[in-house]
């Protein structure tokens, strides 16, 4: 077959085509699916619920997230100040005993000093 | 429920209201069906798909968004989709010839549904079975779901005038392949003789 379309053959052609259509209008007749399948299929879709089910579940899921979250945050931070607290009281402890040393040394030599002064005098 | 409009139901639908979902079903079921049934030549096949799209749909309801496509056209794409694996999976098998199915389902199954009535149709089914895939697709819509060229374009994702045009050859193909049967099916004094006969 020739793809050209002479001007001449076109109104035949548009003729054949026409007819293929009515043909084809034909064959294409609407089907009814059974209708004990449409409703038991639309029992299964609807009582299944699955759009909402997943909405509350991922609502749910949120919140759970949410809350695990903000928990794990507030123990981490609970940590960290606990961590911080007990290094500086820790380098306080360390200061005070480095400082109360000293002191005690300090404490200690006058005692000396005033016990050589008192033996020196 | 009965003044909801399309959007109305459809916005329902994607924030997940099941019987929104069920209007949207009761809407469109018919019309996936049958292309579906046309698509495959089998009311068991078409009963299983058409199950799936709606599966489908219901699962990816709550993600669907509006991008300027009807809802109808994201349906026929997840039928179009699951229809593409059901050929390509049935490949390996024998296929069942539409009008043998069409015959046996009907005469079964649904008696009160039209049978093929003459053998220049059955004849035309087997020349539409042998075209493309997309031509095929695009005979369906057309004659089945009476969609504009402007509607299958959304749904095939092509431009109106592609649509036009694939028609037109689509058409043509048909016609010539009429006109080289020779099993006297058709009524060849509409379509003339072809040239090298003549």
């Amino acid at each position: 077959m020739s793809g050209i379309i002479w001007p001449w053959e076109r109104k035949k052609v548009q003729r054949e085509l026409d007819s293929v259509e009515d043909m084809l209008e034909s064959v294409f007749k609407p089907v009814d699916a059974r209708p004990s399948f449409t409703a038991d299929l639309r029992k299964r879709l609807v009582r299944k619920q699955g759009p909402l089910a997943k909405a509350s579940l991922t609502t749910l899921e949120l919140v759970l997230l949410i809350g695990g979250a903000i928990a794990g945050v507030l123990v981490f931070f609970f940590t960290v100040v606990r961590t911080v607290a007990g290094l500086l009281t820790g380098r306080r402890g360390k200061k005070a005993a480095a400082k109360k040393a000293p002191d005690e040394r300090a404490a200690e030599k006058p005692q000396g000093k005033l016990k050589t002064k008192k033996r020196a005098a | 429920m009965a003044e909801w409009t399309d959007e109305k139901i459809l916005a329902k639908a994607t924030q997940g209201d099941s019987d929104a979902f069920g209007m949207l079903y009761d809407k469109y079921a018919g019309r996936i069906y049958n292309y579906i049934y046309y698509r495959t030549g089998s009311t068991q096949d078409a009963e299983d798909l058409t199950s799936r799209v709606f599966f489908r749909a219901m699962r990816h309801i709550t993600s669907y968004t509006d991008r300027g496509v009807p809802f109808s056209a994201w349906l026929y794409r997840i039928a179009h989709n699951l229809v593409a694996n059901w050929h390509r999976d049935s490949s390996r098998r024998q296929e069942v010839e539409l009008e043998d199915g069409y015959r046996a389902s009907k005469s079964e199954e649904y008696p009160e549904s039209v049978l093929m009535e003459t053998e220049e149709q059955n004849a035309l089914m087997k020349f539409i079975r042998e075209l493309p895939e997309e031509r095929q697709q695009l005979l369906i819509l057309k004659f089945t779901q009476h969609m504009s060229n402007a509607e299958i374009g959304q749904i095939m994702d092509r431009t109106e005038g592609a649509i036009k045009s694939l028609y037109h050859r689509t058409l043509l193909a048909l016609r010539e392949e009429i006109r080289k049967d020779t099993s006297g099916q058709f009524a060849l004094e509409e379509f003339g003789k072809l040239p090298d006969e003549e």
